[in-house]
């Protein structure tokens, strides 16, 4: 039930509009599913923010 | 999470007063649909209630009328109870929900391990369940029919927010409310600067500008002193020459002159030793005054005998005995081995006996003597025979300048005003290049080049972990940003696919009329109507809820009072036909008015549900399981129901 459609569409939706790289895109949708599973830990936010282009958008 | 309702019971309430309700068809599985007759008066509504208050955990604000109106009027008792069994994720939960009549207060009390592992107080049902089940979305599976019409006509975020729980997507906001706690974790962890925004560190940038121009100024300042200094330094000594030269041009004065400066040089070089010979006496205390000398070696006089550290020394005097020759050249036999395993005792104590050893071994020896004080009277004779001399050099200097040499004269008062100028550039290069601690007392940056640079070096700090600060709440806020429109853009689909099927439900239910959800906003928004019939209302709800619940992140019961109670015919089939596919646990409450084409095909799904007929006789209650019984109800008087 984590991965329906509609979520997997929006994940993917939104980021492809991004600059974001393909390691933090990558990142971020196993921390969106992992959350579903109530299965994350604060580091793996932390690396998160960490892979995050800094520059404006 | 997988929610399912097992069994409930009442002890003293009203309408039901006594009575165990069980919809488990086997060992921790219920009925996928228990239909339960319970006439007006029964306590339908109460049970209602009742089970809300299981679900949302608001029954410890009621107040004492409300506690009370659960009491039945014909029983003293003075306390009431609630209980539900709930299967949870696999796991089992009872909860109890207690009334106390007399006191007129209601409370929770919960066991996770069956009737027997005792109960603790409190409703301990798991964290995410209790912070989702607000009131509001507890009525929209322990359903009210109430809520029909405003799942339509309302202005309300409702709808949405069931939708974010079902789906999960609360959990996008559970990351976002971490992000902000591990942002503000790192924030406080930043100590050296409270700059976290943009503007903070603007103030630090402009700051740091500060200082570097004024670092500059001083710098150059220091320059210019140290040139200065330079220079008048080099005069002062042609000047000194120049003096010189013009006292020994005179023949009476410069065998004088020559004199004195052989002994200037000579008692310079005197001062100098006797001074370092001082300080290197100064080190020993026992030379800086009889009276200290007395108070170390009074000191000395009370250690305790000399003595060794207990955990190093051991070792020896066992090792020592063992020896056939002792340290002192003497044979050792067994007498001797005796005794210098009983008497090593004497010789050792604390390990810190090192430290006091130390104190004694640098104390011994030493004693009292004159020649500090000696030397500091020949150092004194120096300095007054240096002063002589000069005083000796000045009075040359003023026979010179009374025998009418204006020219010396001139170089006298151009050498006072250098040796002055020298010393004032001096004191301020001094101010400016000093790094000894309490000389920068009292000074700023702005005065010292040394305070200057640590302002520096601070300021930097600051703006590298500012910087840090900034880009860190930077990325965060982009992050929950990123987590934002997914969460939009998921409910928007949602939305999308939840009215299209309930569309499609719709559709078969009401065939006479085409209705239509337009959008789902917080509320269902209807194609071109503004509102519906309360039939038309069921309907749209039961569609809505169905199609909501269908493919959700969570399976949860859903439980509904009089569910065709205001349906026409047709519309009652029509849902009768669907509702009981749309729940993994369906448990109805109807009366015997409204079986008429809502309960037929019910009947024809076997034994996925369970039947029961809730029969009173005076204050007993009874639940009796089975089709034919609850067919019949109330349709004959002479009914002799078969008792479970």
């Amino acid at each position: 039930m984590a991965h329906y459609i509609e979520l997997s569409n929006a994940i993917n939706e939104i980021l492809d509009k991004t600059n974001e790289s393909n390691s933090f895109k990558k990142r971020l949708t196993q921390l969106i599913y992992n959350s579903m599973e109530d299965s994350y830990r604060d580091d793996d936010i932390v690396e998160l923010i960490d892979l995050l282009d800094g520059k404006e958008e | 999470m997988k929610i399912g309702i097992l069994d409930w019971s009442y002890k003293n309430i009203r309408g039901v007063n006594n009575l165990s309700i069980t919809v488990e068809k086997e060992s921790n599985h219920p009925h996928k649909v228990s239909m339960i007759m319970m006439p007006n008066g029964y306590g339908k509504t109460t049970t209602q209630i009742l089970l809300r208050a299981i679900f949302d955990g608001t029954a410890t604000e009621w107040d004492y009328e409300k506690v009370r109106g659960f009491k039945p009027s014909n029983t003293t008792e003075t306390m009431g109870e609630f209980k539900v069994s709930l299967i949870i994720d696999g796991h089992i939960y009872i909860v109890v929900l207690r009334l106390d009549y007399y006191e007129g207060k209601a409370e929770y009390k919960t066991s996770r391990v069956g009737d027997q592992g005792g109960l603790e107080n409190g409703r301990k049902l798991p964290n995410a369940l209790k912070s989702a089940f607000t009131p509001e979305f507890v009525k929209r599976f322990i359903f009210d029919g109430e809520l029909a019409k405003e799942i339509i006509g309302r202005e309300s975020n409702e709808a949405e927010r069931t939708i974010r729980y079902l789906y999960q997507l609360n959990r996008l906001d559970e990351i976002q409310s971490r992000i902000d706690v591990i942002v503000k974790e790192k924030q406080k962890n930043a100590e050296k600067t409270s700059a976290k925004t943009e503007t903070g560190l603007t103030r630090l940038r402009n700051e740091l500008l500060t200082i570097e121009q004024v670092r500059g100024k001083l710098i150059k300042n220091k320059y210019k002193l140290q040139n200065d200094l330079k220079n008048n330094e080099n005069r002062l000594n042609d000047v000194t020459k120049e003096i010189y030269e013009h006292i020994k041009s005179d023949n009476s004065l410069r065998e004088q002159a020559e004199q004195l400066e052989r002994d200037r040089d000579d008692i310079e070089s005197k001062i100098s030793n006797k001074s370092q010979s001082i300080l290197n006496d100064m080190r020993n205390p026992f030379l800086l005054s009889k009276s200290i000398a007395d108070e170390l070696s009074s000191l000395s006089t009370k250690m305790q005998v000399l003595k060794l550290p207990r955990t190093m020394s051991r070792q020896f005097f066992e090792e020592l005995a063992e020896n056939d020759i002792c340290v002192c050249g003497r044979k050792i036999g067994e007498k001797e081995k005796t005794q210098i395993l009983e008497k090593s005792c004497e010789f050792l104590a604390e390990d810190q006996i090192g430290v006091i050893n130390a104190i004694k071994t640098s104390i011994r020896g030493r004693s009292y003597n004159h020649d500090l004080r000696n030397d500091c009277k020949d150092l004194k004779a120096l300095l007054v025979r240096r002063y002589e001399i000069k005083s000796d050099w000045d009075r040359l200097q003023v026979q010179r300048s009374d025998a009418g040499d204006f020219e010396f004269q001139e170089l006298e008062t151009e050498k006072n005003e250098l040796v002055e100028q020298i010393q004032i550039i001096k004191d301020k290069l001094k101010i400016l290049t000093t790094n000894d601690r309490f000389e920068k007392e009292g000074l700023t940056y702005q005065d010292n080049i040394s305070i200057c640079n640590e302002e520096l070096e601070k300021i930097k700090e600051k703006i590298d972990e500012a910087l840090g600060t900034v880009m860190l709440t930077y990325k965060a806020n982009k992050l929950k940003r990123y987590l934002q429109e997914i969460a939009s853009a998921t409910i928007s689909k949602l939305k999308d696919r939840i009215k299209d099927e309930t569309n499609e439900k719709l559709s078969e239910i009401i065939k006479a009329e085409s209705i239509k959800v337009e959008e789902i906003k917080g509320y269902l928004k209807l194609e071109g109507k503004t509102g519906a019939s309360e039939g038309q209302s069921l309907a749209i709800a039961y569609s809505f809820l169905g199609s909501m619940f269908e493919t959700s992140s969570h399976n949860l019961p859903f439980v509904v009072d009089s569910p065709a109670g205001s349906l026409d015919l047709s519309v009652r089939r029509q849902v009768s036909k669907i509702i009981p596919h749309l729940f993994d646990q369906l448990i109805i409450f109807i009366t015997s008015g409204e079986r008429e084409a809502f309960t037929d095909y019910f009947y024809s799904l076997g034994d996925e549900v369970q039947f029961l007929t809730i029969t009173k006789d005076g204050v007993k209650t009874d639940c009796i399981e089975g089709e034919e019984t609850f067919k019949r109800f109330q349709e004959e008087e002479d009914v002799l129901p078969r008792k479970i």
